[in-house]
């Protein structure tokens, strides 16, 4: 892999201030390169730091060490080349659904008439197309989460970056999700850095995992899952790669909790 | 029509038929005290209890007090001060509401500076101040408007603040992370989340303003619909008070039903 990464982070550390206590040390030191068209997957458990680092690489925390660079620009905010997707949502209550998913082009201030077809598009493919009139509240919470996707897709972003968008759903649904996310990827060969502490998660839908630990929060290793997107997500999770790989990484985490307690 | 069609026919929008069910029980069941205290109201003064006679009106004699204002249009005359009162009254306490509540809420640093005073003025009771006002601004419109503004204008400052801090943080990120300016922040996330709360001063805000309005009436006035009960009461003219009383407890729910149903509009996404 020589090409030149899309996203990366060098030496990244982040401190949280805190009164009552000793200072916590979210991130330590992580230096990541994602490659262009990549799926990343930052998989660890709670608290080691993956929310954080994702929030850095969109440009809405800055690091208190160390620096981001999206292609050859450094990060000091959240840039347009990237779509971010929170851990709900966030729809606004009060507007329709298309409306939401035309909010990115009206803060920008472009004309909304030229984004009108590629939202309705963008709905349709994600089976929302008669939703577009609808109010969130008339949503289930997969539709929502789809609606954001289709938000987050609108200004074709070169990078989505996700903070477990789909951790607030129930298991089926998420099952879907997951395939119709990895199906986004497969068409529109995008940069895609995921946060997840899914082992099975990661594995069915990255391409490489970066498998992080808490404490100070830091990336331990890097893990190719060897699956492109040339595979078919159902073929994927059929496979025996995908067994073998979930139990490698079951057996990281084990051991790394053996080894804290 | 067989009588299965009829019955069919009938059943076919149930839930529907339902709902108007549940809303003519509601208004029966609610009309109830009414006509059971016009029942009580009457008998008292069918009984010509000697103590009573001078304080309690028959109902009769009300409403023959209040069809004889309205047509001869004395009852308007009053309705139209005491109303721009209210309403002036009330314009000038949502415009200085929205503005400070704004600014207060925008900046943790001017709220606690302001926090104590307005701690200190919604303390005071503003009724008192009716006889400042009375010299301040004298017997016209002008006293009245001012009472009728400083009255409401608390709740609606309260309403205004509250919903300033009824933000989500959610919805920051969201548009923060869209590259939002602070203003775009405002508009489109932190004013919608506000309404809610706004429109609940509003709610108070205005029938504090139609108190304002009537008290300062009775301070001192030439017109108005408190001035009328006020005149009145001095003759002894008991069918002649309850009469502008009718129509003020009437502005007064007309009020609230305005605001009721401007919220509702505003914020037809909220609550379901």
């Amino acid at each position: 892999m020589t090409e030149r990464p899309a996203l990366r982070a060098e030496g990244v550390g982040k401190r949280f201030r805190s009164r009552a206590a000793r200072d916590v040390l979210a991130l330590k030191d992580v230096t990541l390169a994602v490659r262009e068209g990549e799926f990343l997957a930052l998989l660890g458990p709670s608290g080691c730091g993956k929310t954080t680092l994702l929030r850095i690489l969109a440009g809405l925390e800055s690091p208190s060490s160390g620096r981001v660079a999206i292609g050859d620009t450094p990060v000091d905010g959240p840039s347009e080349r990237v779509g971010f997707m929170f851990q709900s949502a966030v729809l606004l209550p009060w507007r329709p659904v298309l409306a939401n998913v035309l909010l990115p082009v009206e803060v920008r201030r472009l004309p909304e008439a030229g984004w009108r077809d590629r939202a309705l598009q963008l709905l349709a493919t994600t089976g929302l197309a008669e939703f577009a009139d609808a109010y969130p509240r008339e949503l289930s919470g997969g539709m929502r989460q789809r609606v954001a996707i289709c938000r987050a897709l609108l200004m074709d972003p070169e990078i989505l970056l996700m903070d477990e968008p789909f951790g607030a759903l129930d298991a089926m649904t998420r099952d879907v999700m997951n395939e119709e996310l990895y199906q986004i990827w497969r068409r529109s060969r995008k940069t895609i850095v995921f946060v997840t502490h899914d082992i099975s998660e990661a594995v069915r839908l990255a391409t490489r995992v970066a498998v992080m630990s808490p404490r100070p929060g830091r990336v331990d290793r890097f893990v190719e899952t060897g699956f492109t997107s040339d595979d078919a997500y159902a073929d994927r999770l059929g496979s025996v790669r995908y067994l073998e790989q979930v139990r490698e990484l079951r057996g990281l985490f084990l051991a790394g909790h053996r080894a804290a307690s | 029509m067989s009588r299965d069609q009829i019955a069919g026919s009938m059943e076919a929008p149930e839930g529907l038929d339902d709902a108007g069910e549940g809303r003519l029980r509601q208004i029966v069941l609610g009309a109830l005290p009414f006509v059971a205290g016009l029942a009580l109201w009457e008998l008292l003064g069918r009984l010509q209890i000697q103590s009573l006679q001078y304080v309690i009106p028959t109902p009769v004699s009300v409403v023959r007090a209040l069809a004889e204002d309205l047509t001869s249009g004395e009852m308007f005359v009053h309705i139209r001060i005491t109303m721009t009162e209210v309403l002036a009254g009330l314009a000038i306490a949502i415009a200085s509401a929205l503005i400070l509540g704004v600014i207060i809420g925008r900046s943790p640093t001017l709220e606690r500076a302001f926090y104590p005073a307005i701690v200190f003025f919604q303390a005071l009771p503003k009724v008192a101040l009716a006889p400042l006002w009375l010299i301040v601004f004298g017997f016209g419109l002008g006293s009245k408007i001012a009472l009728a503004a400083m009255i409401a204008f608390f709740p609606l400052l309260v309403g205004v603040i509250v919903g300033m801090a009824a933000i989500r943080r959610d919805e920051v990120e969201l548009m923060r992370s869209l590259k939002a300016t602070q203003w775009q922040i405002f508009v489109k996330v932190q004013v919608p989340r506000a309404l809610p709360s706004i429109f609940g001063g509003l709610e108070v805000g205005a029938l504090f303003a139609l108190i304002g309005a009537v008290v300062g009436e009775f301070v001192g006035a030439r017109g108005g619909l408190g001035y009328l009960i006020e005149f009145r009461s001095s003759r002894l003219d008991l069918p002649g008070i309850f009469s502008p009383l009718i129509i003020l407890a009437m502005i007064g729910l007309a009020l609230d039903l305005a605001t009721k149903a401007i919220g509702r509009r505003l914020m037809h996404w909220e609550g379901e």
